[in-house]
């Protein structure tokens, strides 16, 4: 009885305990703030002090997040405290002053042996506290590198996803006329610098695509009987030829593993799919029948792949299981649907679409529901996603007259649709395929 | 004959005049010349809907009048404090530091309140007037013990009043355990505090899975709308210790909040409403 009436009690207690628990936490008045801005972050960014290199690194790593269209970098000139060497903690107060949120403060020193020693610091200025910090050791000559290394972690502080600032860009570089065109591989940074070109000119090359491990390349050369699908080492330079098939092969893309390659294959009339295991060079068929299967592309976790495909009647996008089971059409609009490329988000597949005479490049979810146009020209095609999956570029060209062929150019897009720009190359440009972010 | 004839004639009469009556009302489109009908001119005032919405919660009232006190002290109790010390770097505060004590002293009057609960009518000063003249005709006798204890009430109160009236208004004293309208906020208040937030919030709208970055955070204010302080609300702690995306939008809406203050036009009246509020960041509605 004892027992059973402290239970009770117990029970009791608890009970009334528990229905005081709601009652306090009523405490404070709830407020649902569903509307806000997406007005670039104003973010404070002083030269580094201690060496020159530290006004350079600074001028890339605000050019960096600028670009990004999520911050604007404050003009110097309104700065109030001067940061020095010596400054342990900023005067916050004074960055209010002049509307910055975030503020960065650093130095570069000599270690001697043409190496320098980067450091920074991130600071909240309304909260009043550091919220990230580096230091990096490197040849001074590698300045460029570091400063896109430090606007990723800026970005990725401030953002929450990674940042894609320290990665490369290969693409199509396009000269001559219409009828002459002479189009070569060409790399640089993702912000144009330290631009190259790959090969020569003398064959045509198309649908350049990076490896996981950013070193090496696949693209579609005419060099030889018939085009066909090339592998090109970054650093060697060496490039062999995948294969030997009856028809064309193209649209190349590597696995996420780096270890195979998806490619469509044509013969006869029919396009499609295969496997290539780059060690055995064993290839797999994924795709049967007589439609056209091209565009493959994997989801980060290689477990899909998305393509298109005129099955249907029309060119519509289509996933698969890796392994070519479970096909299902994931696009309905109007028009026709190509060149689908999976997010490295894993999120969503950026497509080309065509209808009513007009290019759009757009972003949809993998099951195919939210489809969003973000861009719209004479003609808008190849997407390819930043690292991060929140930027996609692709080239814009205008059409063509009395032979010349009409100006093409890389553009860049963020994937809410604003900050629309254009990517600066040498020559007219084509056929971006954006790489992973660099090893460290 | 005549009689029969009288009645053929009285029912005669009777019958058309029924007719007559059936064809007036019965069919008055066809007789009466009705008017077009016209757009009536309906004049609206706007009225501001502070009073209007803020509607009395009746179940929260009952279940909060046999505690209402004690809750309340435990309350604002630790809040002072709190209050104070928050305030001491900043010497120049000397409006929130005699506000929250005027609760407390407000406490130990109920026990006077306890029997006017049945009036309740807000206005002041009509009150003791009608509870004066309510007892009258019940008990005669009491008259003069009443009047005597009104009069020394009223002189206390405003001798009170006078200088409350300077800094806060006097309302919310007396009804901890009734329905009080200083206390709940209107939803065209909540909306200013709400609109107050847009310019400052940089809304994480293009992060992954955007829809499900929704932040609480939990921010305490001084009377005069400046912020004591702020924090991630204890229900999204752990998701932003774990989640990158998560954190970045924390601290987005965590600046907004100590980037838009002071808080404006919020009525000090009803400063324990908005003293502490759970600011819930929600960019769903931003990706439709």
């Amino acid at each position: 009885m004892r027992i059973f009436k402290f239970s009770s009690l117990y029970a009791f207690a608890t009970v009334a305990l528990l229905s005081f628990i709601p009652l306090s936490a009523k405490a404070a008045l709830r407020i649902d703030i569903t509307r806000g801005n997406a007005e670039p972050m104003p973010i404070a960014l002083p030269n580094l002090p201690g060496n020159s290199v530290g006004t350079d690194i600074i001028r890339v790593v605000s050019a960096d997040l600028e670009r990004s269209g999520l911050f604007k970098p404050i003009n110097q000139s309104a700065f109030i405290e001067q940061i020095t060497a010596q400054t342990v903690t900023p005067r916050f107060a004074d960055w209010r002053q002049i509307s910055a949120t975030a503020l960065i403060t650093g130095s570069v020193t000599d270690s001697g042996g043409g190496k320098v020693k980067v450091s920074f610091r991130l600071w909240d200025v309304y909260g009043e506290e550091q919220i990230a910090g580096k230091e990096y050791n490197t040849f001074s000559n590698n300045w460029r590198r570091i400063a896109h290394i430090m606007a990723d972690e800026i970005y990725k502080r401030l953002t929450g996803e990674n940042g894609y600032f320290d990665s490369r860009v290969v693409y199509v570089s396009e000269s001559g006329p219409a009828l002459k065109r002479v189009k070569r591989l060409a790399i640089m940074d993702q912000d144009g610098e330290n631009h190259k070109f790959l090969t020569d000119g003398r064959f045509l090359v198309l649908t350049p695509r990076f490896s996981p491990n950013s070193q090496e390349i696949l693209y579609m050369s005419y060099a030889g009987k018939q085009p066909r699908v090339f592998l090109r080492d970054l650093q060697t330079g060496r490039e062999e030829s995948l294969g030997n098939f009856d028809g064309m092969s193209f649209a190349p893309r590597f696995s996420n593993d780096g270890n195979s390659i998806i490619m469509s294959v044509a013969n006869g009339g029919s396009t499609q799919i295969f496997k290539m295991d780059l060690r055995a060079r064993r290839l797999v068929k994924l795709t049967n029948g007589s439609a056209i299967d091209t565009s493959p592309s994997y989801s980060p976790d290689g477990s899909q792949i998305v393509f298109n495909s005129d099955r249907g009647g029309s060119q519509q996008l289509y996933t698969m299981n890796a392994d070519g089971s479970d096909i299902k059409r994931i696009s309905f609009g109007n028009g026709r649907y190509g060149t689908p490329v999976w997010s490295p988000r894993g999120d969503l597949v950026a497509f080309t679409k065509m209808a009513n005479g007009r290019f759009y490049i757009g972003v949809m979810r993998n099951d195919g529901s939210g489809e969003r146009l973000l861009t719209e020209s004479y003609l808008d095609e190849g997407p390819t996603w930043s690292p991060n999956g929140r930027v996609i570029m692709f080239h814009r060209q205008s059409p063509s007259s009395r032979g010349q062929a009409g100006n093409v150019r890389l553009y860049s897009v963020d994937i809410t649709g604003s900050n629309l720009r254009e990517v600066m190359t040498p020559m007219a440009a084509s056929d971006p395929a954006w790489s992973p972010l660099l090893p460290l | 004959m005549h009689r029969e004839r009288g009645k053929g004639i009285v029912y005669s009469v009777v019958f058309h005049l029924l007719l007559l009556l059936l064809l007036i009302f019965g069919l008055p489109s066809i007789l009466r010349n009705d008017p077009p009908v016209e757009p009536t001119a309906i004049t609206v005032e706007i009225l501001p809907i502070t009073e209007k919405s803020n509607v009395k919660n009746s179940e929260a009232e009952k279940a909060e009048k046999p505690k209402p006190e004690p809750k309340e002290e435990v309350q604002k109790k630790p809040s002072p404090p709190v209050k104070t010390a928050e305030a001491t770097p900043e010497p120049p505060e000397p409006t929130p530091v005699p506000t929250p004590p005027k609760p407390e002293e407000k406490k130990p009057e109920p026990v006077k309140p306890e029997p006017k609960p049945v009036p309740k009518p807000e206005p002041k000063k009509p009150e003791p007037k009608k509870d004066v003249k309510k007892p009258k005709p019940k008990e005669d006798s009491l008259d003069a013990i009443l009047k005597a204890v009104k009069e020394t009430a009223q002189k206390e109160s405003k001798d009170q009043k006078k200088p409350v009236e300077e800094k806060t208004a006097p309302t919310p004293r007396a009804k901890s355990s009734i329905y009080d309208p200083s206390q709940q906020m209107s939803l065209s208040e909540l909306d200013a505090i709400k609109s107050q937030f847009y310019p400052c919030w940089n809304a994480p709208s293009g992060a992954k899975n955007a829809h499900e970055l929704i932040i609480v955070i939990h921010a305490e204010y001084n009377i005069d709308g400046s912020l004591i302080k702020a924090a991630i609300a204890s229900e999204s702690v752990s998701k932003y210790n774990s989640d990158s995306f998560y954190r970045a939008a924390g601290d987005a809406a965590l600046r907004a909040v100590r980037q838009c203050t002071p808080l404006k036009n919020l009525s000090p009246d009803k400063y324990a409403a908005w003293r502490e509020l759970d600011l819930r960041f929600n960019p769903e509605e931003m990706l439709q």
